[in-house]
């Protein structure tokens, strides 16, 4: 469960707390491995997340890198550090039911973004439902306190 | 302390007709609208969950229905300020004859000794009730409180929330738009605070009221009387509002405002008197819909005595304590306390420095 500490001094803390799910109904999943290089990555979760194609490893989609990250796989389903010179093995879901809200990129990408080898691209959110994936909308009710 | 002449002069040569003890009680209005809780713990927790206004959408029949979600909410834990006020009844007291005490022991000066001891209690606590008055003032006005190490507590209130237009149309002169004022922080109160109340209670100094009176709005538009006014409406939680006074209301767009006038001062650790309220804001908040917390921590206390005795931790307003001290020959009585105020609907308070 998130949880995201506004203020915290001697006399007073105040958490703001989301409990909302990733993954809500017939997922499927894969494994991977993800190397880290020259520096750390974050494997948050709801991260879109490609394959290199030489490798075979997993990484972060980035839409303007063509080492093969072009091509989505799935979407992390926790947040893990990879420390940078290591390898940690990943869970992604790449089918199921999972809320459009919780999806996230490295970057400025967007469900909107296009994604693939050039000539033949399509947006990434479209990727995804081809995966196996029912991105579902919804509405929020609640909201966090001023802190 | 040396001897006296009037000691000297003992008591077949004296008669003291009367003692007048003054005891200046703490104000409690603003306080008054804070709902007192208890509890053993010393951090005082407590959730809140915001909700906004989103309407349905209407959708083709046949797929699935709007997916809504609750999932969003904060956690706040506060550990209250601590209050220890002590005194001593020492033994040597027995040889000063203080104030209006008989040098005979006997009944009825023992009973004044405990009655003199219940009024010692009831002065160091006022002692906490104007702390509490203040906490109550702080968050009403700025939401923050400052402890005396210099920490404090910020309840985070929006900075919409706490506006200053004495520089730019100051209520000292007649043609500033107070009703564009009020409108303002009422729009806050509704859009931010999401409480439709249409009824507002004011606080204000009398610089601030005066100031009012001399505007343009007041002579043209403003209601100003007290008639009709029921005081069962007004939605304040029960208590004895001394300190304030309901002035009147005026109808201010399509909304009402009663204005209590409250100039309370106390006086601080230097020695100065100083006003809980600062003198050139109002406080505006809906009648209705407002819940404010003063939560008590609990405090150390020890039960039993000699080899029975034992630490614990109570819970209430005020916990007694009192015990000997040998070295000092001394019997010390003490009252604890952990009040913090809460502004629990804390978008729902509005303050306005309107004067220079």
């Amino acid at each position: 469960m998130p949880q995201t500490v506004k203020v915290s001094n001697s006399n007073q803390i105040f958490v703001d707390n989301d409990i909302s799910q990733l993954l809500l109904g017939n997922n499927r999943f894969i494994k991977g491995d993800v190397t880290a290089s020259g520096a750390d990555v974050e494997m948050v979760e709801g991260l879109v997340v490609s394959r290199i194609g030489a490798t075979g490893k997993l990484k972060p989609f980035v839409a303007t890198v063509v080492d093969g990250t072009e091509y989505i796989v799935g979407v992390a389903i926790r947040t893990i550090s990879v420390l940078d010179g290591t390898t940690v093995s990943v869970d992604l879901v790449n089918g199921g039911r999972i809320p459009e809200s919780k999806i996230n990129f490295l970057g400025a990408e967007t469900l909107a973004t296009l994604a693939g080898v050039t000539g033949s691209q399509r947006m990434v959110k479209d990727i995804l439902e081809d995966l196996g994936l029912d991105l579902l909308g919804g509405v929020e009710l609640t909201e966090v306190d001023n802190s | 302390m040396s001897i006296t002449q009037e000691q000297l002069r003992g008591l077949v040569t004296k008669t003291y007709l009367k003692k007048y003890d003054e005891i200046v009680g703490a104000p409690s209005f603003l306080q008054s609208m804070f709902v007192k809780t208890f509890s053993v713990a010393k951090e005082i927790h407590f959730e809140v969950r915001r909700g906004n206004e989103t309407i349905s959408v209407d959708i083709s029949r046949g797929v699935e229905g709007t997916r809504n979600t609750f999932s969003k909410s904060s956690e706040k834990a506060i550990i209250p300020p601590y209050y220890n006020e002590t005194f001593e009844s020492t033994a040597l007291e027995g040889y000063n004859r203080v104030f209006g005490e008989s040098a005979e022991v006997n009944g009825t000066n023992m009973g004044n000794l405990a009655s003199n001891i219940a009024y010692k209690y009831l002065t160091v606590e006022d002692k906490v009730r104007r702390a509490r008055e203040l906490q109550a003032a702080n968050v009403l006005e700025d939401g923050i409180l400052t402890l005396s190490d210099g920490t404090i507590i910020d309840y985070k209130r929006k900075a919409n929330s706490k506006r200053d237009t004495s520089g730019s149309a100051p209520w000292s002169t007649a043609a500033s738009d107070v009703a564009a004022q009020i409108l303002q922080d009422i729009e806050f109160i509704r859009t931010e605070g999401k409480n439709g109340a249409k009824t507002f209670n004011m606080i204000a100094s009398t610089k601030v009221i005066l100031a009012l009176q001399g505007t343009t709005f007041f002579t043209n538009k403003a209601n100003f009387n007290t008639d009709n006014v029921n005081l069962v409406d007004f939605g304040f939680p029960n208590g004895t509002p001394y300190g304030a006074t309901l002035v009147g209301k005026f109808v201010v767009g399509t909304n009402i405002v009663f204005i209590w006038g409250y100039d309370e001062t106390y006086t601080n650790a230097a020695g100065a008197t100083v006003k809980y309220l600062d003198e050139t804001k109002y406080i505006l908040m809906p009648t209705t819909g407002v819940r404010l917390e003063m939560a008590h921590g609990g405090v150390p206390a020890v039960t039993g005595s000699g080899d029975n005795a034992m630490p614990v931790i109570k819970k209430g307003e005020f916990v007694r304590m009192d015990y000997m001290d040998f070295r000092k020959k001394a019997r010390v009585f003490e009252t604890s306390s952990a009040p913090v105020a809460i502004p629990v609907t804390v978008d729902m308070i509005v303050t306005r420095k309107v004067l220079v």
